[in-house]
């Protein structure tokens, strides 16, 4: 069972953490949002829940690219993970590779590219909201 | 004892001044086929062929006459039954009871001819042998030198991917993400018309990025500067050198307390604005990432040492020269697994707003240099930056090569 209140937004990039979060924020307050700036905090927040016995993020917001740990290998680490592998995981990235989107598809996760303006990122937010409920 | 020559086991005939035949013994007569009586009395025409017949014309007789004798003389007889005997003679002139007599005495060598040939084939396969291993040292030498440009051939075109592969991630990414972040913001700004103070966030925000965009292409610009420039070598004094950036690095950070210490007196060789961005980014990167409260203490070693040049093919060795210059600072450090990124373009390991540029510039300088680089660190304790740089440049072929390249 995970925690539906609770979203880990994995991204370097301040400005995108700020701007998605106060959109997330708008359309569902109670939502508590933590952050991480790199895979290898990202890794050591979950491990962190798994060994305190809490419930898991009910969604894990990751960009691809992020310095140590890039969002390719974090999500790999966290699908050969017997107990994280349960953690649904979406990519949230300013890349428009195709070959990057086929990739997270083809392993199950859903792709978002950043967008440029409020109306898409409403439409995304919305999206990431659905996987808490 | 008197030895009967028809128990001799070769040919023994004689013939007096006008070449009629005096005596033949057993042996001969019997491989000619003829019978004794049948030859005595008949001139040496009848088992001389034509070529013999000529050849004792003009040559061997002339010389009895001359000398008074011959040795090994090789020639054929010819049988009854028209056959060929291949004959090697001795031929002496003698008086006997005042008249002159030419006496033969020969032995049939029918395998000489087979180990003559064989001789000369042997000889002439001993030739072409050694021939072919003259060739084959030459083609070997070849082969060595091919191997060692291919070497760094290999190495250029890792190179050369590995900066696409970094070029493919910067348009892709680090270029494209400020401009869409410059049309979110743009965007966003249009739809909050009537609250000022959002309106300035959003403007600084604007700026901001904008600046960033800046410096991300200025660094790019930088980068492509060094790869385009040629290099020319002259001989660099460290010492001046690292007195020269100090008093730059005390102008950027004001109040830091900045100690370079430099172990060596070495002369180094190298193009001087490259090696001169080279160390001032390692230095200012030490100075940069210092520890909170702490002055800026960095040692700077440098060794000669003896390494392969071959980096790209398995199993070959040449060792050469290097010069190995160790920057060792007290920063703040970062996780060794994470080095080998640390030479990345744009990649960045700190929160500050730096456009991790200076590892990568680093790099392609000691590159145009055909040297390597290298960065070992411990969180907390400080980071060491290794360079290797081939001693000699220029006497290396395989290394002027890849200086030549960038002409």
């Amino acid at each position: 069972m995970n925690d539906n209140m609770t979203i880990l937004y994995v991204d370097d990039d301040p400005d995108d953490r700020e701007m998605l979060s106060t959109v997330i924020h708008s359309i569902e307050p109670a939502i508590n949002i933590v952050y991480a700036e790199n895979g290898v905090e990202a890794l050591e927040y979950l491990n962190t829940v798994v060994n305190m016995n809490n419930r898991l993020p009910c969604l894990v917001i990751m960009d691809i690219n992020m310095p140590y740990l890039d969002g390719k290998e974090t999500f790999a680490r966290i699908k050969n993970d017997p107990v994280l592998e349960h953690v649904s995981v979406v990519i949230y990235t300013s890349s428009e590779n195709p070959n990057d989107k086929a990739f997270f598809n083809s392993l199950g996760a859903e792709f978002y590219t950043k967008p440029d303006n409020t109306l898409s990122l409403s439409r995304i937010a919305n999206k990431m909201i659905g996987f808490c409920n | 004892m008197d030895i009967d020559l028809n128990m001799v086991p070769g040919y023994c005939f004689a013939c007096q001044e006008g070449g009629t035949i005096v005596h033949v013994n057993q042996q001969l007569s019997n491989d000619l086929g003829y019978a004794q009586t049948e030859l005595a009395g008949n001139t040496l025409d009848i088992f001389f062929p034509v070529s013999t017949k000529i050849f004792y014309q003009t040559h061997l007789f002339p010389l009895l006459k001359m000398q008074g004798y011959a040795s090994e003389i090789f020639l054929h007889l010819v049988s009854k039954e028209k056959s060929l005997l291949p004959v090697l003679l001795n031929v002496k002139r003698q008086q006997n009871n005042g008249e002159v007599v030419y006496v033969f005495i020969g032995i049939l060598v029918q395998n000489r001819k087979k180990f003559e040939d064989e001789l000369i084939a042997a000889k002439k396969s001993a030739e072409n042998a050694l021939k072919e291993n003259t060739l084959l040292s030459q083609v070997k030498q070849e082969l060595a030198q091919n191997l060692e440009q291919l070497d760094q051939q290999l190495k250029l075109v890792k190179k050369q991917n590995e900066e696409l592969r970094q070029f493919n991630r910067i348009v892709t990414h680090d270029l494209t993400e400020p401009l869409r972040k410059l049309t979110m913001l743009s965007n966003m700004l249009l739809e909050s018309m009537s609250d000022k103070v959002v309106q300035q966030k959003i403007i600084d925000r604007l700026l901001f990025t904008s600046g960033r965009m800046r410096s991300l292409v200025s660094g790019l610009q930088q980068y492509i500067w060094i790869t385009e420039t040629p290099v020319h070598l002259v001989s660099i004094d460290l010492k001046k050198l690292l007195l020269v950036l100090k008093q730059e690095l005390r102008e950027c950070f004001h109040g830091v307390e900045i100690v370079i210490e430099l172990q060596t007196t070495q002369v180094l060789e190298g193009d001087w604005e490259q090696i001169r961005l080279l160390f001032y980014n390692l230095l200012e990167n030490s100075v940069f990432f210092r520890k909170p409260e702490h002055k800026a203490e960095i040692i700077i070693s440098v060794y000669n040492v003896r390494l392969n040049h071959f980096t790209s093919l398995a199993g070959k060795y040449k060792f050469v020269d290097f010069i190995r210059i160790d920057v060792r600072d007290n920063g703040v450090g970062f996780d060794p697994q994470f080095r080998e990124q640390a030479f990345e373009l744009f990649k960045k390991f700190h929160k500050e707003e730096r456009q991790g540029i200076g590892l990568s510039i680093c790099k392609k300088i000691v590159e145009n240099h055909s040297g390597t680089i290298s960065v070992n660190s411990k969180p907390g304790i400080g980071t060491t930056v290794t360079i290797l740089l081939p001693n000699a440049l220029l006497k290396d072929p395989a290394i002027h090569y890849n200086l030549q390249k960038h002409e």
